[in-house]
């Protein structure tokens, strides 16, 4: 055996690029060449993020699933992410070879985004997905005829059942440094010459004209108003808008419709190649998305199933994670009880026990509804609801401004509003755009729940209410998801009347077949989520929860402790000592940094019906609403005696008092707070989200200001209508 | 296009109709195209109203009122 000691030569990682339309699958296929796990949508346009893995078994080669998209003719902010990629403009260089994913029971359409790749003149691979539904529909596609017409190879897969994965890995490492399809829509010659033209004045008349580049140019040349004019005509000046116009009128005048050309000149060639290599070995009959649409896009029945799923949802969100979260309840409180029996008093006990233990459980408590919640919205996604859920719901959305498009992230936006925004990139008109971007924060995201949670379960009696069939806990639970909703409204039809006035924009959304959620497909969703959750539970929600603990505890005066000292060796019985306990804790949090802050601001929240400890908790909770719990956690426990049959933050809360021994909560205090958290905008991460995809700080401002000057003019609203009615 | 005399929207549940063209002057033309709006594509009325449901090819497709006026059809 001999060692070679010459350095070994580094291979240049290869970037290959994942495109097709929305609903082909692509996401499930990057999973299966990758083992990348990556959830898997079914409405148009939510991969936004850009995901990347190596293909598996091959190190030098890099997997970039793209957002899907219809045409190069780039509408949404997600289709110009596609562009860039393909054209190699930042973040990524020019890709090494395209993977087409195409959906193999709906070719046609799906072949259209392909004829235009291919003029790229980047090598590529087609993957045939779904094949097996082609095949029940009665479809039978030539592969070997598909490769010859198309000039790339055409490899049949079924990336849901991992089937011709690794033939298709084999074809991508082959078509590599393979040549690229000759192949080009032929253009009436009007077109080609102005083409020519314009590809010759962005060049300057010097430099030689790439395939791609020639691609941009047709983009640009057909499609008025688009992603691509815009972008150019920034960087060339208004003289290249003049110049456009002046093409497009000769297009016109030689009588061809420009919007239509490209299509008409590619649906064409598309119906040939199918007329060659698509049989129909039975009679399509009506498939059974057909059947179940009669009642699920049915304006009332459709709209009553929407309500019964919802409901649903909620009601198990509040039932199935209960024992889980009373279980998790009393493990963090025997592990508190557990870490002040070992450690000494002091600080250090007080860290580990009020700030840690007390700061953890308080959120780590609200992990199983999350995940219930997921569940469901993962379900339905999977399953191809949502997009039936948006058009039922785009005739009421337009009564006030926005179109069905927006229920997508704003239905998002009731699990997390960051993604929600992320997902407003399939809206193609600005100001619906901005509208949705400005109200899901309003959604009642799963950071709320845990306010709500703790209030409902401390504070609302488990009446049933309907004969059983539902609780008032859960009623209320879902009183507090529309109350958010509910606000949304008028605030987004007085924003469409004001700041982003203009026209709305017709509905246009494609609604995939019906087909059994996959269970790895939910199961990764529900996973991620939850992952995400504790991680941000472990560091942001975690570190805000120990400064405020070490806020509430500093400074730590000894003359309070020598104080209580004389008067407990008065005391004559336990009781009394438990009670000098208590003041002693009291009169620490009053004289630390935290207590001074919050009775500064007292005055403010009194007419919530809070004491200084909520509008402590309510500032504290900035960062991230879920804070909240936590802080009241912490706070609530510093001031409270460490008594060891203490169960949890519920009966902490439900023993606290005012200074003349009026508890603090009652139900008038608990809505109050939990419509206060409905309509806040005490979120970090949403306020960074508004500023990237709006470009401007004005509009993350708005949404601070007016969601806080809502939420406590509701909650003053809220309590003076409770303290009178209850 | 000459000769039709009907846009998407005036069609019943259950027409089959072939598209004649789609109006440029329309915003999600150019879209509404590329998604296969073409001339000769034959759809299908699955539930008219606003939005429709339609069937074109192997798709279903939601429109809203604006667009499905936008484009023109000969019933088949």
């Amino acid at each position: 055996m001999s060692v070679s000691l010459a350095l070994p030569t580094v291979p240049r990682v290869r970037t290959v690029l994942l495109a097709g339309n929305p609903n082909t699958g692509k996401s499930t296929l990057f999973n299966a060449l990758t083992g990348f796990r990556q959830r898997v949508a079914n409405y148009p346009g939510t991969t936004v993020e850009r995901r990347s893995g190596l293909l598996r078994a091959h190190t030098g080669i890099e997997l970039v699933d793209l957002p899907g998209a219809y045409s190069l003719a780039a509408r949404g902010a997600d289709e110009a992410i596609v562009l860039d990629a393909l054209l190699g403009r930042a973040p990524d260089r020019g890709p090494d070879l395209l993977i087409s994913v195409v959906d193999a029971s709906n070719l046609g359409r799906n072949l259209f985004l392909t004829t235009q790749l291919l003029e790229l003149g980047i090598p590529m691979v087609v993957a045939l997905n779904m094949m097996d539904v082609a095949e029940a529909f009665g479809v039978r596609i030539d592969a070997a005829a598909l490769s010859a017409e198309l000039g790339v190879p055409v490899i049949p897969v079924v990336a849901i059942k991992q089937a011709g994965i690794d033939t298709l890995a084999r074809a991508i490492d082959e078509a590599l440094d393979g040549p690229c399809s000759q192949h080009c829509a032929t253009f009436p010659d009007c077109v080609c010459a102005e083409l020519d033209g314009l590809c010759d004045s962005l060049a300057h008349g010097a430099g030689e004209t790439t395939r791609t580049s020639r691609v941009e140019a047709m983009q640009t040349l057909l499609d008025p108003g688009g992603y691509h004019e815009s972008r150019l005509v920034q960087r060339c000046g208004r003289g290249l808008a003049e110049e456009l116009a002046e093409r497009r009128k000769r297009i016109a005048s030689a009588g061809e419709s420009l919007v239509e050309i490209e299509a008409r000149v590619r649906y064409a060639w598309i119906d040939r190649v199918l007329h060659r290599v698509v049989a129909h070995t039975t009679h399509p009959r009506r498939s059974r998305t057909e059947v179940a649409d009669r009642v699920l896009t049915h304006p009332i029945a459709g709209l009553a199933v929407l309500l019964v799923l919802m409901g649903a949802c909620f009601q198990s969100v509040y039932a199935w994670s209960s024992p889980v979260m009373e279980f998790i309840d009393g493990s963090f409180a025997a592990l508190g009880q557990m870490l002040t029996r070992w450690l000494p008093d002091g600080a250090l006990q007080s860290l580990m026990v009020n700030g840690v233990v007390a700061g953890a459980g308080a959120v780590l408590i609200f992990l199983p509804q999350i995940l219930v919640l997921f569940l469901f919205i993962a379900i339905l996604e999977d399953g191809g609801y949502m997009a039936r859920a948006a058009f039922l719901l785009d005739r009421w959305m337009r009564l006030f401004g926005l179109n069905g498009k927006s229920f997508i992230p704003l239905l998002s936006s009731f699990a997390c509003a960051v993604p929600g925004i992320l997902s407003t990139r399939t809206i193609e008109n600005r100001r619906d755009r901005f509208v949705t971007i400005l109200i899901a924060p309003l959604m009642s995201c799963s950071a709320r729940l845990p306010v709500y949670v703790l209030m409902i379960g401390a504070f609302v009696p488990a009446t049933p209410l309907l004969g059983g069939l539902i609780g008032l806990q859960a009623t209320t639970l879902l009183a507090m998801y529309f109350v958010g909703a509910a606000v949304a409204i008028p605030v987004a039809w007085i924003l469409k009347k004001t700041v982003l006035k203009g026209p709305g924009q017709s509905f246009l959304l494609e609604l995939p077949s019906f087909k059994w959620p996959t269970a790895r497909v939910v199961f990764f969703r529900v996973y991620e989520q939850g992952k995400a959750f504790c991680t941000s539970a472990g560091t942001m929600i975690f570190a805000v929860a120990i400064v405020i603990w070490a806020l509430g505890y500093y400074p730590h005066p000894a003359s309070i402790a020598a104080n209580h000292e004389t008067l407990r060796a008065e005391a004559r019985n336990d009781e009394a000592r438990a009670e000098i306990d208590r003041q002693e804790a009291g009169a620490y949090l009053r004289q630390s940094v935290l207590g001074r802050m919050g009775q500064w601001i007292e005055p403010a929240v009194r007419p919530l019906g809070w004491d200084w400890r909520i509008g402590t908790a309510a500032i504290a909770s900035f960062p991230a609403r879920e804070v909240v719990v936590a802080t009241l956690g912490t706070i609530y426990n510093l001031g409270a005696d460490h008594d060891e049959e203490s169960a949890g933050l519920r009966a902490t809360l439900q023993a606290a008092t005012w200074p003349d021994g009026r508890p603090v909560f009652n139900l008038a205090v608990a809505l109050s707070l939990m419509v206060f958290f409905a309509l806040c905008c005490q979120c970090g991460a949403t306020l960074a989200t508004i500023r990237r995809e709006t470009g401007s700080w004005s509009w993350p401002l708005l949404t601070f200001v007016y969601m806080t000057g809502l939420a406590y003019v509701a909650a003053w609203l809220t309590y003076q209508a409770a303290i009178r009615i209850v | 296009m000459s000769g039709s005399s009907q846009r998407l929207h005036e069609l019943d549940l259950g027409d089959v109709a072939r598209i004649a063209g789609v109006e440029a002057a329309q915003a999600a033309a150019k879209r509404m195209s590329d998604m296969g709006f073409v001339r000769g594509a034959v759809v299908e009325m699955l539930r008219p109203g606003a939005p429709c449901l339609l069937r074109i090819g192997g798709t279903y497709v939601g429109l809203g009122f604006e667009n499905q006026r936008s484009v023109l059809v000969d019933r088949v």
